[in-house]
């Protein structure tokens, strides 16, 4: 393919986010150049395989997102090892070390870190992360030599790291603030199984617990418990990388902020995938999925290219725990009564209904019904079902 | 694609994250060429969006 002089598509972040935007352009036949920047060394590669089969070892290295070839067939000019020193609106370039890259669209997928512990909790570092392989390669091998290892957080990534711990020998606890398991993304029926499964495998759970102080050899709660530990990992979320937006005058507030294709205020620059908050009928929110980034991957695409805006779709997550596998989508929202019911071998499927309607759907190993009723959200739930419906304090 | 007798294209759907694997299209940015059947995609192939293996596969009906 033959590409002109035209300034094309400059891409910051080259994980699921800014691959997919740049596939997706592509895709939709974009003619002119277009450069994906990745401050990292390895091929793009998929990021939930760190938490999951590379931590546990199935995975001897996460899976790359595309093989090599991939960028030369597509024409799409991958720097990897590459950082962006400053985003120039005014000359619509961005400045790297050596060099500046000029664009007429500029798409900002940086994604987020791993929030750390603050320093008052833990003023020498000892508890680590987990985001990117770097960090992974780090963690597998203090795993390996773990006996007693203390996981601060219960959301996806802390259990994902406590079952593969507890998986290789080592006795796990499970720090939780909250009263419940992954309170951002199940619904309490359902995190209660998650509990009491990881529970009978061994896992042990601090809930409604706040860490006080983390040292070279545990961690105390606010409470006064000491907890040995010669591992410590925080999972307690992210923060989106915003700098190079925040220093380019770009409204950001946890999350560059974008209307509903992503475009920021900032009519040429687009923001997407976990460093973006995207505005949607008078709320913003910051998706963090994979499945959240695609989709705004082709909405981003879409209004780059002139085309119709592509149609929604039920976003779905998932979470391998060791033997459990989770699947959600639709929201977590309270004051809405949820189904739960067993299904398929030894599988738990959950419904959420708000005002007559399916909004949620959520499986623990059943993945073939989940499949099935992901198609039914927002459908209006059947009296026979409604009456099988619980009031769920959630 | 010419239409030489064989059997209808078929659709597969991964389990995990939805991502359909149309044989009539196949998957060209990993190497599958349209056409290519589901028993001969290789066993290493994965889901190019979420990284499951072959073998989290179902195939779909589609209407």
């Amino acid at each position: 393919m033959k590409r002109d002089r035209h300034p094309g598509v400059v891409v910051i972040g080259a994980s699921h986010a800014g691959l997919a935007v740049a596939a997706e352009l592509r895709k939709l036949e974009y003619l002119h150049p277009i450069t994906l920047i990745s401050d990292e060394v390895a091929l793009p590669y998929h990021r939930p395989h760190l938490s999951k089969e590379c931590i546990s070892g199935q995975m001897p290295v996460p899976r790359d997102l595309r093989p090599l070839g991939f960028f030369a067939e597509n024409d799409i000019d991958l720097r990897l090892n590459s950082s962006v020193v400053a985003i120039e609106r005014n000359l619509h370039q961005v400045r790297l070390s050596f060099e500046n890259l000029p664009y007429e669209n500029l798409i900002i997928a940086t994604g987020a870190d791993a929030r750390r512990l603050p320093e008052a909790i833990d003023p020498e570092g000892h508890a680590i992360t987990l985001r990117v392989r770097a960090d992974w390669e780090i963690l597998s091998v203090r795993l390996r030599r773990a006996r007693h290892i203390v996981v601060i957080g219960g959301g996806l990534i802390g259990l994902e790291v406590a079952a593969a711990a507890c998986a290789l020998g080592a006795a796990v606890t499970v720090i939780e603030a909250a009263g419940q398991l992954m309170a951002r993304s199940l619904y309490l029926p359902l995190a209660e199984e998650v509990l009491q499964r990881h529970t009978a495998n061994g896992i042990n759970f601090r809930l409604n617990a706040r860490v006080a102080s983390v040292g070279s050899s545990g961690i105390t709660l606010e409470h006064g418990e000491r907890i040995d530990a010669d591992l410590v990992v925080a999972a307690v979320g992210s923060s989106p990388r915003c700098d190079l937006a925040v220093e380019a005058g770009l409204a950001c507030s946890d999350g560059i902020e974008t209307d509903a294709q992503g475009r920021t205020a900032d009519p040429v620059i687009f923001a997407l995938g976990d460093c973006a908050r995207w505005s949607n009928s008078g709320r913003s929110e910051r998706h963090e999925s994979v499945a959240a980034s695609q989709a705004q991957a082709k909405a981003v695409a879409a209004a780059i290219t002139g085309v119709a805006a592509p149609p929604n779709v039920p976003l779905r997550l998932w979470s391998t725990q060791g033997e459990i596998r989770l699947q959600m989508s639709g929201p977590v929202k309270t004051g809405c009564k949820t189904h739960l019911e067993q299904v398929e071998e030894s599988g738990l499927l959950l419904r959420a209904v708000e005002d007559g309607r399916l909004i949620a759907v959520q499986a623990l190993d059943a993945a073939r019904s989940f499949s099935s009723a992901v198609s039914r959200i927002g459908e209006i739930e059947s009296p026979r079902d409604a009456s099988l419906i619980a009031n769920c304090s959630n | 694609m010419s239409d030489n007798g064989e059997a209808a294209a078929r659709v597969w759907e991964c389990i995990l994250c939805g991502w359909r694997y149309d044989e009539a299209e196949g998957d060209p940015d990993s190497g599958i060429a349209p056409g290519t059947r589901w028993e001969d995609i290789p066993d290493d192939w994965f889901c190019p969006e979420c990284g499951a293996a072959k073998t989290e596969f179902d195939m779909v009906l589609v209407s």
